[in-house]
């Protein structure tokens, strides 16, 4: 990663362009940015956090693929203005919306607090699942203050190296590490449960059958909830929206979602 | 110039297909009958979540278009120049 974020920042003028910086000069093209927003959408939470969840709730926990597709529609709601708006005003940061929006230095001042409130938990989310990630695959042998510290140091460094580029770059890496992992968990888990669909669905029909059957009313409401709070909050992560700014054209905006609208369908799946 | 929010029909769409993909409208408990090995009333969810997909999938390509075109003349005379 950190050789990839040099790569990325080598002959670049990260230092004398905000632009350049924090939004790759408003170049990144469709394969990048494609990666980029999709390894966006996916944090700690869908390694350490989902699958425990779907082996506790059942299939109920289906209700994980229409919510993070819902966030193609939320972003059809602000993304094709949003863009346009942010080429001509050159925006660089989510909060240079608010500020052009509003005109209220208030507005824009609890806009970052709230920004930053959401970012922290987010982060924070990710120490914890690379903490317990490095330390649960190496059983031990990487203790787990450190593999988030060692974390936190190869961020800052393929950071500060390449700017946002780097982080797209090295997204689309992290993007093809995410598609290939998923397909081998998927095929692993399915080998270890007896290697048949129908074998696993009839012992959890005979010893829980409420992770199978349909879900009662509550469950369904919340179900429906999820879609929409998972939707509207993922599409306005600050860091994605910067991504709407990073975009080379509309063309490579739309063709990027439309295709992701499918990968997270594939993932999630 | 087409931007998707002004269009009403698909947001009708967008939250019929969010409704229908929570499986209220099935009896409480219902398992069978199977297909594949998975319950019926699972895949039925499944083909929502895809339908949905395909649905935003094609208002991406079909349904938005505010500076595409400008850009794109702006990009082809920048290739001619160069």
């Amino acid at each position: 990663m950190i050789v990839i974020g040099w790569i990325a920042g080598r002959g670049k003028k990260l230092g004398k362009s905000v632009g350049e910086y924090y939004l790759a000069g408003r170049n990144l093209g469709f394969i990048t940015l494609f990666f980029t927003l999709y390894a966006t959408q996916y944090s700690g939470n869908t390694i350490v956090g989902y699958a425990p969840t779907a082996y506790r709730e059942g299939f109920s926990w289906l209700q994980s693929i229409p919510f993070m597709t819902a966030i193609i529609g939320v972003y059809l709601i602000f993304a094709p203005r949003l863009y346009v708006i942010a080429k001509r005003a050159k925006f660089v940061t989510p909060t240079d919306w608010i500020s052009y929006r509003f005109e209220s230095k208030r507005v824009t001042i609890v806009a970052i607090l709230l920004m930053l409130w959401g970012l922290g938990n987010y982060l924070l989310e990710q120490l914890v699942a690379i903490g317990h990630a490095v330390s649960g695959l190496t059983a031990g042998a990487i203790p787990y203050g450190y593999a988030v510290i060692g974390f936190i140091v190869v961020m800052l460094i393929y950071e500060w190296l390449g700017g946002m580029r780097a982080v797209a770059v090295t997204d689309v890496l992290q993007g093809i590490i995410l598609l290939v992992g998923i397909f081998v968990v998927l095929i692993g888990a399915l080998a270890l449960a007896g290697g048949s669909l129908s074998g696993v669905s009839e012992t959890i029909a005979t010893t829980e059958p409420q992770k199978i059957g349909v879900p009662d009313l509550q469950t369904n409401i919340n179900w429906i909830s999820m879609i929409l709070l998972a939707g509207i909050g993922a599409a306005v992560y600050p860091h994605a929206v910067q991504r709407i700014y990073s975009a080379k054209s509309e063309r490579t905006l739309k063709r990027s979602f439309a295709r992701m609208a499918w990968m997270l369908q594939l993932r999630r799946g | 110039m087409k931007e998707p929010i002004q269009k009403k029909w698909i947001w009708v769409g967008f939250v019929l297909l969010i409704l229908f993909n929570a499986p209220w409208y099935l009896p409480e408990g219902m398992i069978e009958p199977y297909i594949l090995g998975i319950p019926f009333w699972a895949l039925i969810s499944v083909g929502l979540s895809l339908i949905l997909c395909a649905y935003l999938s094609w208002l991406c390509m079909t349904q938005w278009n505010l500076i595409e075109d400008e850009e794109e003349e702006e990009f082809e005379k920048e290739r001619r120049q160069s």
